[in-house]
């Protein structure tokens, strides 16, 4: 699964999550580019993710993920 | 909108939760509003977002109360200017095993093991009795899941020190508390872990991240479940199962496999199943559950094949039963109105997706669960928590005798009146031939297959019915019906011999009269017996002979030839009768059948 696979399937994870069909993201896009996305935002969203990819994401993981490139990473990392 | 039948898509009421709120809001519903606190040991957020959609979807607009992490004791004991301000109308105390705040271990004796026990039953007493004090409303109580690591392995269950053991007591003294207080419920957190796979539920990810009780996934199970007793509490359970017979009741069709070809009962595995999903439904009745039949059947064929000895639900078990070739969503609305019940509270229980989807499109506020295979409907419907009790009464018990009552009144008003408009209706024609030779077979078979609308069950070969038909003493009449549904093809059978006696009386005897009990009530066997008669004239007989021989089946027929004008002349202990006609007195019964 190439990377703007994986963004493809973030953005339609985030559109349904925030009810907003309009919201593009880029790599760049952190907690603070989008109203709403607080901690129980995106525990919604990290249980989406390894829902739709089929991955497991570790507690120090999660921790450390800081935008949404770094999702992308992980969820890369997972697949191979 | 199905987002709450059983089994849950959980990934998507999670993820599109915000979608579906709006939704749900969307909907023409007259909104009940209620004020709900939850006070939490644990993060309860995602069980406040789940459980508004559960509530919404039971037509309850829900306002929520969410106590600090972990402040569920404070909140209701120290007080809270907030939660009082807030006022609620009904209370979720969202505990579970992480918030018992000591264990006994295998240091402790038995005696400080049972210490523990009463402390901690007492920390919640003093909660609940706190929160009764000051807003006297409904509470909902988690009782503990286990935790899914047993210190002492199986020990953990049996002996006083071990946490299962702890746990399974703590719930009991809960248990007992539900018991002897009104308005105080259950939320059994102890089953939906069990239900959901202990180790799946227990996670620790979501514990240590984010201080939720169990994990992300199993929450709308549990919204699910609390809000069954919240919208059972507001008298919205459903009240009617109403059933489909043919591979729903029992397998196999019973109009074509016969009443002996259905699966049932404990002979093989598939009649098994059916016989436990019976048993389920008839223990159903115990907590006011109401059962009503909708199927496409003869009316007949379905009362013969709720009679099977193997079945558990017998006829009696149904407040109504539609058998007939309506739409079933008619028949639904029909149901309602004999019960004078809203089709809210109806729970359609159908295998053929294709009757459920138009119950589903013509009849929207109808619960139509996917049921899917014969083994998964108890729990399809159970998880369903249709009629999830929090109050039992006398009442319930005796709720089917009430319908019962209340359906036949309402179905001879309507039906009485026109019941010969209801079978002009049917558009009969029939055709009654002599024993031609290409029915011979199908007639050899009625005689050999049909029990019960048979007066003297005389089976016959083939030959035997050639031979009545090619000898000239012998009257055979072979009937045909067709209605606009279908053609019946030969559905009865007649024969007779004319006899002469010393006096040189002629008599007709009547040695064979049988018809399929798809056909009853149509008035075919008085178009019968009007030809027969007629018949019996032209060959010159004045007197006709009717005999019943009765057998475990036939009791159906035992006044057949009373109600025909015949007189019983003779009758021995075994009940085989003998009954007499004059012809000259025989009074042409009306039909609803054209001649063809």
């Amino acid at each position: 699964m190439t990377r703007a696979e994986i963004m493809n399937g973030l953005t339609e994870i985030f559109r349904d999550v925030f009810e907003d069909d309009s919201l593009v993201l880029t790599e760049d896009t952190n907690a603070n580019d989008i109203d709403d996305w607080d901690s129980l935002m995106h525990i919604t969203i990290l249980q989406a993710v390894q829902g739709e990819f089929n991955v497991e994401f570790g507690i120090d993981e999660i921790t450390s993920m800081k935008n949404v490139g770094e999702m992308i990473n992980l969820v890369e990392s997972k697949l191979k | 909108m199905g987002y709450f039948d059983y089994p849950l898509d959980t990934a998507y009421l999670l993820r599109k939760k915000r979608g579906i709120k709006k939704e749900l809001l969307a909907k023409d519903c007259n909104w009940i509003e209620k004020k709900v606190a939850v006070l939490g040991g644990s993060t309860t957020n995602e069980v406040v977002s789940q459980l508004e959609l559960v509530l919404l979807n039971y037509g309850i607009k829900a306002e929520f109360y969410q106590s600090e992490y972990g402040q569920y004791w404070q909140d209701g004991v120290l007080g809270n200017e907030e939660l009082d301000a807030f006022n609620p109308d009904i209370i979720v105390v969202y505990t579970s095993w992480r918030n018992i705040t000591t264990f006994p271990t295998t240091l402790n004796t038995p005696e400080e093991a049972t210490e523990i026990l009463d402390s901690q039953y007492k920390h919640f007493t003093t909660l609940w009795e706190a929160l009764e004090k000051k807003f006297n409303c409904p509470i909902i109580q988690n009782n503990f899941d286990r935790p899914n690591y047993r210190i002492m392995g199986n020990r953990d269950i049996w002996d006083d020190r071990g946490r299962s053991n702890f746990i399974a007591k703590l719930n009991l003294k809960f248990s007992e508390y539900a018991m002897s207080h009104e308005n105080f419920y259950i939320n059994d957190l102890d089953y939906l872990a069990a239900d959901y796979g202990l180790s799946a539920w227990a996670d620790s990810t979501y514990w240590h991240m984010y201080k939720y009780a169990c994990n992300l996934d199993a929450i709308p199970y549990v919204a699910g479940s609390i809000g069954n007793i919240i919208k059972s509490i507001y008298g919205k359970n459903k009240k009617v199962f109403v059933l489909d017979l043919d591979n729903t009741l029992w397998g196999g069709i019973v109009g074509d496999d016969g009443v002996e070809g259905i699966a049932i009962g404990p002979e093989v595995p598939m009649g098994q199943v059916y016989a436990e999903f019976q048993q389920y439904l008839k223990d159903m009745q115990q907590v006011g559950a109401v059962l009503a039949i909708d199927s496409k059947n003869e009316h007949e064929n379905a009362i013969a094949g709720l009679n099977h000895p193997s079945g558990i639900l017998k006829p009696d078990d149904f407040v109504d039963i539609k058998a007939n070739w309506e739409p079933k969503d008619r028949n639904i609305v029909e149901i309602a109105n004999e019960l004078t019940l809203g089709v809210d509270s109806f729970v359609f229980v159908d295998d053929n997706p294709a009757e459920r989807e138009i119950v589903k499109a013509q009849v929207p506020s109808v619960s139509v669960p996917d049921i899917g295979k014969v083994d998964d409907y108890i729990r399809v419907l159970d998880h369903g928590g249709y009629f999830e009790t929090t109050t039992l009464s006398k009442e319930d018990l005796a709720k089917t005798a009430q319908y019962h009552a209340k359906a036949q009144a309402a179905q001879e008003q309507a039906s009485f009146a026109d019941y010969g408009e209801y079978l002009d209706s049917l558009q009969m024609t029939a055709e009654i031939t002599s024993f031609e030779p290409i029915i011979l077979q199908r007639v050899a078979q009625l005689t050999n297959k049909s029990n019960q609308f048979n007066l003297t069950t005389l089976r016959c070969t083939e030959d035997d019915i050639k031979s009545m038909e090619e000898n000239d003493s012998h009257i055979c009449l072979a009937g045909r019906l067709i209605d606009k549904f279908a053609d019946n093809g030969v559905v009865t059978v007649v024969a007779g011999e004319i006899v002469e006696n010393s006096a040189q009386v002629k008599a007709l005897d009547i040695k064979l009269w049988l018809m399929s009990c798809r056909v009853l009530k149509r008035g075919m066997e008085d178009l019968m017996m009007n030809t027969l008669v007629a018949e019996a004239k032209t060959k010159g007989a004045s007197k006709i002979v009717g005999h019943y021989y009765p057998t475990a089946k036939n009791g159906m027929v035992k006044e057949f030839f009373g109600d025909f004008g015949f007189s019983k002349v003779s009758e021995d202990a075994d009940g085989n009768a003998q009954w007499e006609l004059d012809i000259a007195s025989y009074e042409q019964k009306e039909v609803h059948i054209e001649s063809k």
